[in-house]
This record gives structure tokens, sequence and C-alpha cells, in this order.
């Protein structure tokens, strides 16, 4: 076996995950290979010194804090439908937000549309205006005629002859 | 676990009492902190009682409880970087990251006896793994996980545990050489 390979197992043999033919072999070359040999003692020694690391323990009683959590926490259903419910009620409020919005803009426009002058806000002169056009089929010198003229705009009595 | 995931309050309460330590010092050092091993702690197992109705059984408890541990630390771990990356120490280099807990150590060297040394350093050394190595290396040493079962936890092949394992021996021989007694002899 070629050392290269050989180094590829070194981990695994040092963890005991080889098979036990594998592991023969690699023990093999490992004899009769210094620089091998020496690749496996480095790293086990500092395998052995990592599992001197020491252990950290939980300073608090997990199961009573737990506990609490459990008990006030909806059922499992609950907490799937909950997944989707505020995500959802978001994307209504959103969209009703829009709709509202259009139906407001829609009212405003429609405000617009409405005379901004009241009838009974228009001017008594125009409102004579409109009342002296139902002299206009009358018949030429007349005193209905006469009412007709004196009351158009200026520029019209001017172009007339 | 079946009698969890039938929602089972005391059967849940053995399995906290069973893997809460094992739980609690591989997400210390996956996050090198206390406080943030015991709240990561906490939740990993409020998700496992919320995710036992998913639970397979082909799935062994502890190997299943490990996976949800390492995705709450990855997810953690990435948060952190993001928030470092966007803190103003990392725009201005000013103070050190929180995640670095080796430099204040390395400053008194003259307080620490030989002992307590070593250990900083193998704790620098396990801490400056990347992470999926650092995963393997504490599933394997602390828990005496087999590599099967580390694959299980981290969800990939028997051989990508072996690459990483095999990987990660050397950083730490590379980095704690001065320590190992096969070179002191």
């Amino acid at each position: 076996m070629e050392c290269r390979t050989v180094r590829n197992k070194i981990s695994s043999l040092i963890d005991g995950e080889l098979s036990d033919d594998d592991a023969r072999i690699t023990h093999d070359h490992l004899r009769r290979c210094p620089a091998c040999a020496r690749e496996y003692r480095d790293l086990a020694s500092v395998w052995d010194l990592v599992a001197g690391i020491p252990r950290r323990e939980s300073s608090t009683v997990l199961w009573t804090v737990l506990a609490k959590h459990i008990r006030h926490e909806p059922a499992a259903g609950f907490a799937q439908l909950r997944r989707w419910v505020f995500p959802a009620l978001a994307a209504g409020v959103f969209t009703g937000g829009i709709a509202i919005g259009a139906l407001l803009d829609g009212w405003t426009q429609g405000e617009d549309r409405v005379p901004l002058v009241r009838n009974d806000e228009i001017p008594s002169q125009v409102q004579n205006f409109q009342s002296i056009s139902h002299f206009a089929d009358a018949p030429p010198g007349s005193l209905a005629e006469g009412i007709l003229v004196s009351s158009a705009s200026p520029e019209k009595r001017g172009n007339e002859p | 676990m079946l009698r969890v995931k039938e929602g089972d309050e005391s059967a849940f309460a053995i399995l906290v009492e069973k893997y809460q330590r094992p739980v609690m010092n591989f997400l210390y050092h996956m996050v090198s902190n206390a406080a943030e091993a015991e709240d990561l702690t906490q939740e990993a197992f409020l998700h496992a009682y919320q995710a036992a109705p998913r639970y397979r059984p082909e799935a062994r408890p502890s190997t299943w409880l490990f996976r949800i541990a390492i995705n709450l630390t990855l997810k953690k771990l990435r948060a952190d970087r993001r928030n470092r990356w966007f803190s103003r120490q990392h725009f201005y280099g000013l103070g050190s990251s929180s995640s670095e807990p080796a430099a204040d150590a390395k400053s008194q060297p003259d307080t620490q006896s030989e002992q307590g040394e070593m250990l900083q350093a193998l704790e620098d050394a396990l801490h400056k793994l990347p992470e999926r190595q650092r995963i393997a290396v504490i599933l394997q040493r602390f828990e005496g996980f087999s590599y099967l079962e580390i694959a299980e936890a981290m969800g990939c092949s028997v051989e990508g545990v072996e690459a990483l394992l095999g990987r990660a021996k050397i950083r730490l021989r590379n980095s704690l050489t001065a320590y190992a007694p096969a070179h002191k002899t």
C-alpha cells in the first residue's frame, strides 16, 4: 500500500472506523514506514489531547424552564397553522389596504366630477342668460331679439353687422 | 421518542434529562459562550418538542436531536457573521470580535499554569476549525458518535465525515504541535 493511501486512512484508523482488513494492512505499512508511523503518532496524540477539553455543564435546571414554555405553547397543529396564519393575515391586510386606497381614490375622483358650483350659486346674470336662450327663435325686430342682442358678449355684438 | 411523538410530556422530560448535557456541551463548543449555549439548548429542545410529530422512527433520537442543534448553531453562527460584518467594529476596525475568546487569554500568559495554557490552546485550536469540521470533531470526540451517526446528524455521507475528520486532525496537529506529547519526547 502506498504512503498516500495510508495517510488517508490514518484518521479512520485512529477512530477505530476501519474494517479489520484495512486496519491490518495499514498497521503493516506503519511498521515498515517511519514517516507514516510518525504522522500516525502525531495525529493520535493531538486527538488524545482534544479529548481532554473539559465539558460544559448546564447551570440551569432545563426541564423546569422548558416545562413552562411547553405548557404555554399552543398545540403542534396550531403552531403549524400559525406559521401560515400570520403571513396570510399580513397579506390580507396589505391587499385590503390597497383596495381601500383604490376605493377612496375613485370616490375623490367622483367628487371631482360633481360641479364645483351648485346651481343656486350660479350668478344671476348667467341664469338670466340661460333663460334668455329661450328667445333664440324670436322674430327679428321683436323685443325678445333686442334682449338677446343686448345680453350677448360685446365681441359677438361687435361682429354683427 | 415515540411517546414524545404522541405528546407524552413525561417522556419528553426523560429525553431532556438524558440529552441536555451532551447538547449543551456541543453548543458551548460551537458558540464558545456559556449563556448563548444555554439559550440555544433550550431552543433546541423546544424545536424538538414542536417537531416531534414529524419524527421518523428510523432515526436515532440522539442524531435527530443533534441535527436540530446543528441547524440552530449554523443559523446562529451565520447571523453572528452577518452582524459582525455590519457592525461598527467591522467597518472601523475598533475592538476585537466577541467570538474570539483566545485574545484575552493570550495576552496574560504569565497568570496561567502550563495546564491552563494548554487547555486554552486546545479550545482555541478547536474554535478555529471550520464549522463543519468542528461539528464532526465534537460529536466524535466528546459524544462518541460513530462516523455513521455523525453523517446522519450532519446530513452527509460517511465518506464526507471521514474527510472532515481527517482534515480536522491535520489542522489541529498543525495548531497544537508544541503541546503534543509525541513531539515533546
